[in-house]
């Protein structure tokens, strides 16, 4: 859910008013980091992965080299944001190789393990995970040293169980895999994919997007839950989010369904001028995996 | 023949003799019967009337009228009147003449006399228990305070007008007094302590006004009887019943607005008992329901509660009494809210109540001397549900709660008054939270309007016990002529807390509790000066303590061994009879608090401490008022206070501003009546905007597809002033039978838009505010018997 939704909502709940402001999060026109991919996006720490950035601009996508670094200071109790403040400041960073290999010590900095301490010190509290059970390393992506395609992503940690029983840990390491990025089969505009018909649309037409999924994308997984002592099965959710040059955007995030593509359907309505439009759909699962794909659209 | 002439000429020259008139005689008179229903008031009816020659009344006319159904009553009696005929030399003779009939007034009933409200002995004298009064104590009447302009008729909402307090949150109902955390002030209804006195969403408080007496705040310095709070106290009096029925047996009151409906009877039972019953449920659900369409009751949540209050008060003999009093509320707010995408629908219920009985017996002697009992017990319970996009969050919290006061007051010399005291109370919580670790949010958090609470999740319950058991004594010097008061005072608890879990669940680990005790020792002294009977010079202060609360002591979401939070305050002030029309005050005050509990600093601390008691506080400030009574018709008040309360963070040096401080706070009342019945009040409060932490950067979090925002310093910014101007217009007449008062009152009269909050784009690029209510007519009706 982006933060102006919520915010909506929170404002509402009071019954207050809430200004409006000139917010289109799906129109790229400047310099932005629309994904940051790891691949695989689950793995063990000092395993190997490579990083990814779909980097864009009004004129389309670009392909300036990236520096890679890894914030290495989790969050504190209070910080809501996923990024911490140390971090987006480039404070507490080191940085990494792409491909490179994960903090050996992510699961005790970052995830379940109890973080080392030293001499009489008591033992220190591990991380909380987040509802799919998973923990993170955040990535921090500096594009070419623009400072404004600055972009954080998160590398899910792929860690072992701690304070179960050994028949838990036994069942869990069983049925437990590790996470995948989704599959986006097509991106079609009124049904027709984009890779075999090209999209033309006149000024002020309306275009139906969408996105075709493969059934994997949906994936099944399992959730420890301490409280319960007992094992979950869950299947994935997934959030399609869609961005484009020019024109106008009816949603910029939808649901994805396994069963039709109408959940991820999206409006877009054609600019004035003609020329080309570039767009790009965003493809998240709620265990850190993205994929994306780019689209063309032509205003004739 | 020489007789007789003269004699005819006697009679020739003789005068002719005049006729000999007599006029009618009533010899049958026949009363009217007063008409039914007319004025009790005497009343005349003028009429002319023939009166033939066999003595009856031929025709009547009205000449001057007195009412038609005088009038009628009048000529009916006068037809059936009867004459004996006027004559003339002896001939009957038909005559009109003018009559008035006179209704005479009726007799004014004898007034009931007062009821005797016992009777025991030849002793008559009833002596009151004292009321101790705290050195900055500030008292509010019921009457007063539920027509003052802005509270809808709510008396307890008055004494958010109180000087020194902030102006809450909207929707929260919380008070913040004299820069105190709104858990640091210590609630309470009568000798029971509360959780809260407002009702979710902050527009009524727990108790109707007809039920409310008085509501006292202690802003800071109160003597050794009441402890564990770290801020102030807020004392609601119930009203007691036998004052409504000192004329007849039943009486009662029933009340309407837009927001609820209450009613109420109070009863005189025997020659010594009087009963209070009262009931209030909200329609708001029903009113606003009936105008705003769907849409409309999905944005804003209406919350729908219901409150009950009884009182049962006993003359026991002629000093002992014995008050019976269960008061409670319950709560429930659900909203519902479709979201941009379909999958990130908002939802929250929320639900809250609380339930007391207490019985309080009270002896007083006539040079002064009093003993207490005080017992109340009472269950809390509360829950929440939220579910924010892939983020669930659930907390239930139940509490078995209650208490003994023991309270002798003795006057062992004419120049000293000893009060001592034993202050029980034992809680049991049992609690329940899961989702994420950042709720609730605490004071100190950095964030923004409407932000997600974040994605990391913990799950728990567990349970605790707090008991304490506060010993008290206090000597009061009255010398110099009660000039001088010195009163030195101690109170010791030892504080007992005990938990289920000392670690959280592991299923590997053994279930390990644990009990910790802690002994606060609290020395509080107050000196009063009067060096003229107008004037007061107090000051007061001392040591406070406060638990933690329950809530933080979960092994998962807090800290279980948390210790005593602590604080210094001292008060010092003075008030003055500037005339017998205006009173005036002013007084400073300074708070250091330390061991409060705050999120820990380091993003690793060690297991079940993720709050650390080392937060620390300064509050420091100074209050002026002013109240003028030169009518009883009129009275006007202003209450100006400057204040500044800050907090230091754990793992950090500096001070940054309190999350409610209000730099500075003016409230301006004024409240005309007249003898007709009708009332005007108005109402100006100015505030200080709110701090805020600004967003001076926002970075790109591909993962959620938004921004994170970039804070700067915390607290370094605030929200713009607040100014807001309500006005009341309200009748009210009494008659033999009861009162009818109705009223208008107006919140927010001028429509300002008033900001609550910053609120920022998807990108964190443009910012503005989110303002509150606009203006709010309520149109209330009130009748008491």
């Amino acid at each position: 859910m982006t933060v102006r939704s919520t915010v909506v909502m929170a404002a509402a709940l009071l019954g207050a008013c809430v200004p409006s402001f000139e917010d289109r999060p799906w129109l790229v026109d400047e310099s932005r980091v629309l994904a940051v991919t790891v691949t695989p996006p689950e793995a063990r720490p000092g395993e190997l992965v490579t990083f990814g950035a779909l980097v864009v601009d009004g004129d389309g996508q670009r392909s300036d080299p990236v520096g890679w670094n890894y914030c290495t200071r989790p969050r504190t109790a209070g910080e809501r944001t996923g990024v911490t403040e140390r971090c987006a400041r480039g404070e507490s960073l080191q940085t990494v190789s792409n491909p490179g290999a994960l903090l050996p010590d992510a699961c005790a900095r970052f995830g379940p393990n109890t973080p080392p301490t030293e001499g009489d010190a008591p033992a220190q509290r591990p991380a909380d995970p987040d509802p799919s059970g998973g923990y993170y390393l955040p990535i921090r992506a500096d594009v070419g040293g623009d400072d404004d395609a600055l972009a954080f992503g998160f590398a899910r940690v792929r860690c072992d169980l701690v304070g179960v029983t050994r028949a838990i840990f036994d069942d869990f390491e069983a049925r437990y895999s590790a996470n995948v990025n989704p599959i986006i089969h097509d991106v079609l505009y009124d049904d027709e994919p984009f890779t075999t018909v090209p999209a033309a649309a006149t000024p002020g037409s309306v275009l139906t997007l969408s996105v075709a999924l493969t059934a994997e994308s949906f994936e099944d997984y399992v959730v420890y839950v301490a409280a319960d002592g007992a094992i979950e099965a869950r299947i994935e959710t997934l959030t399609v989010r869609w961005y484009v040059t020019d024109g106008e955007l009816s949603l910029g995030e939808a649901s994805a369904s396994p069963a039709s593509r109408e959940a991820s359907q999206v409006d877009w309505i054609a600019p004035d001028s003609a020329g080309p439009v570039s767009g790009w759909v965003v493809v998240a699962d709620d265990r850190g995996g993205l994929a994306w794909r780019d689209f063309t659209l032509t205003v004739q | 023949m020489a007789l007789l002439l003269p004699l005819l000429l006697t009679l020739a020259l003789a005068p002719t003799p005049e006729p000999v008139f007599i006029p009618p005689e009533l010899t049958g008179f026949v009363e009217a019967e007063r008409p039914a229903g007319a004025d009790p008031a005497a009343a005349e009816v003028l009429m002319t009337i023939q009166v033939g020659i066999e003595g009856e009344v031929t025709q009547a006319t009205v000449v001057q009228s007195a009412g038609e159904a005088f009038d009628t009553a009048a000529l009916e009696a006068v037809r059936a009147f009867v004459f004996a005929p006027a004559t003339e030399d002896g001939v009957p003779l038909p005559v009109e003449l003018e009559y008035l009939y006179v209704f005479d007034a009726l007799p004014q009933p004898e007034p009931e006399p007062e009821p005797e409200a016992f009777v025991v002995d030849d002793e008559t004298d009833v002596f009151a228990p004292p009321v101790e009064v705290e050195a900055a104590e500030v008292t509010l009447d019921a009457e007063h305070g539920e027509r003052m302009a802005g509270t809808q008729g709510d008396a307890v909402k008055a004494a958010q007008t109180l000087g020194g307090i902030a102006r809450p949150p909207v929707g929260s109902g919380q008070l913040v007094v004299w820069g105190a955390a709104p858990s640091d002030t210590r609630l309470y209804i009568d000798w029971m302590p509360v959780p809260n006195l407002f009702h979710l969403g902050g527009g009524r408080s727990v108790l109707p006004s007809p039920t409310v007496d008085s509501i006292s705040l202690v802003p800071a310095g109160f003597g050794p009887a009441y402890g564990r709070a770290l801020g102030g106290l807020v004392r609601v009096t119930t009203r007691q019943p036998r004052s409504v029925t000192a004329r007849r047996r039943l009486g009662g009151f029933a009340r309407v607005d837009p927001i609820d409906v209450s009613a109420g009877t109070d009863t005189r039972i025997g020659d010594r008992g009087w009963l209070m019953l009262s009931l209030r449920q909200s329609i708001l659900d029903r009113t606003y329901g009936a105008v705003a369409g769907p849409a409309a009751q999905e944005l804003v949540p209406v919350p729908r509660y219901i409150d009950y209050q009884s009182k049962g008060h006993v003359q026991l003999t002629s000093n002992a009494t014995l008050e019976l009093v269960a008061v409670g509320a319950h709560d429930e707010l659900e909203r519902s809210i479709p979201s941009l995408t379909p999958d990130a629908a908002f939802t929250e219920t929320q639900s809250r109540g609380f339930h007391r009985v207490g019985a309080r017996l009270a002896r007083t002697r006539p040079d002064g001397s009093s003993f207490s009992v005080s017992t109340w017990a009472g269950l809390d319970d509360s829950g929440i549900a939220q579910a924010f996009s892939n983020v669930d969050a659930t907390g239930t919290e139940r509490a078995w709660r209650g208490g003994l006061r023991i309270e002798e007051r003795r006057r062992v010399a004419p120049f000293l008054l000893v009060r001592s005291g034993v202050d029980l109370e034992i809680d049991r919580y049992k609690s329940e939270r899961r989702g994420a670790i950042t709720l609730p949010g605490r004071e100190g958090d950095i964030g923004v309007f409407g932000q997600p609470p974040g994605d990391r999740v913990g799950r728990d319950s567990w349970t605790n016990m707090q008991a304490g058991v506060g010993v008290y004594s206090t000597l009061r010097f009255e010398l110099a002529e009660k000039r001088w008061r010195l009163e030195p005072g101690l109170r010791i608890e030892p504080v007992v807390v005990a938990g289920d879990r000392i670690l959280p669940v592991r299923p590997i680990d053994p279930r390990v509790g644990y009990m910790q005790t802690e002994v606060a020792v609290d020395p509080r002294l107050r000196v009063e000066w009067s060096p003229i009977p107008a004037i007061t010079i107090f000051s007061a202060g001392g040591r406070y303590h406060q638990a933690a609360r329950p809530a933080d002591r979960s092994p998962v979401f807090g800290t279980p061994s948390l210790g005593l939070a602590r604080a210094y305050q001292a008060v010092a002030g003075l008030t003055a009879d500037a005339t017998d029309w205006l009173e005036l005050g002013a007084q400073g005050f300074f708070v250091q608090s330390s061991a409060l509990a705050a999120r820990a600093d380091d993003p690793t601390p060690p297991v079940a401490e993720l709050l650390v008691a080392e937060g620390k506080g300064r509050n420091l400030g100074g209050q002026v008022s002013a109240e003028a009574r030169p009518l009883d018709s009129l009275r006007a008040r202003v209450a100006y206070s400057l204040m500044r309360a800050e907090r230091r963070d754990p793992g950090g040096d500096a001070w940054r501003p309190f999350d409610f401080d209000q730099t500075h706070v003016l409230q301006t009342l004024a409240g005309w009546s007249h003898r007709s019945g009708v009332e005007v009040g108005a109402r100006f409060s100015l505030s200080s905007g709110n701090p805020r932490t600004p967003v001076v950067d926002a970075v790109a979090n591909t993962t959620t597809g938004g921004f994170d925002p970039v804070f700067g310093e915390h607290n370094s910014t605030r929200l713009p002033l607040f100014f807001s101007l309500s006005a009341r217009l309200g009748w009210g007449r009494t008659w033999q039978w009861g009162t009818l008062r109705t009223w208008l009152d107006v919140q927010n009269a001028t429509n300002r838009a008033n900001a609550q909050d910053f609120i920022y784009s998807s990108d964190f690029s443009q910012r503005g505010t989110v303002t509150g209510f606009p203006i709010l007519p309520l149109l209330g009706v009130e009748v008491r018997l």
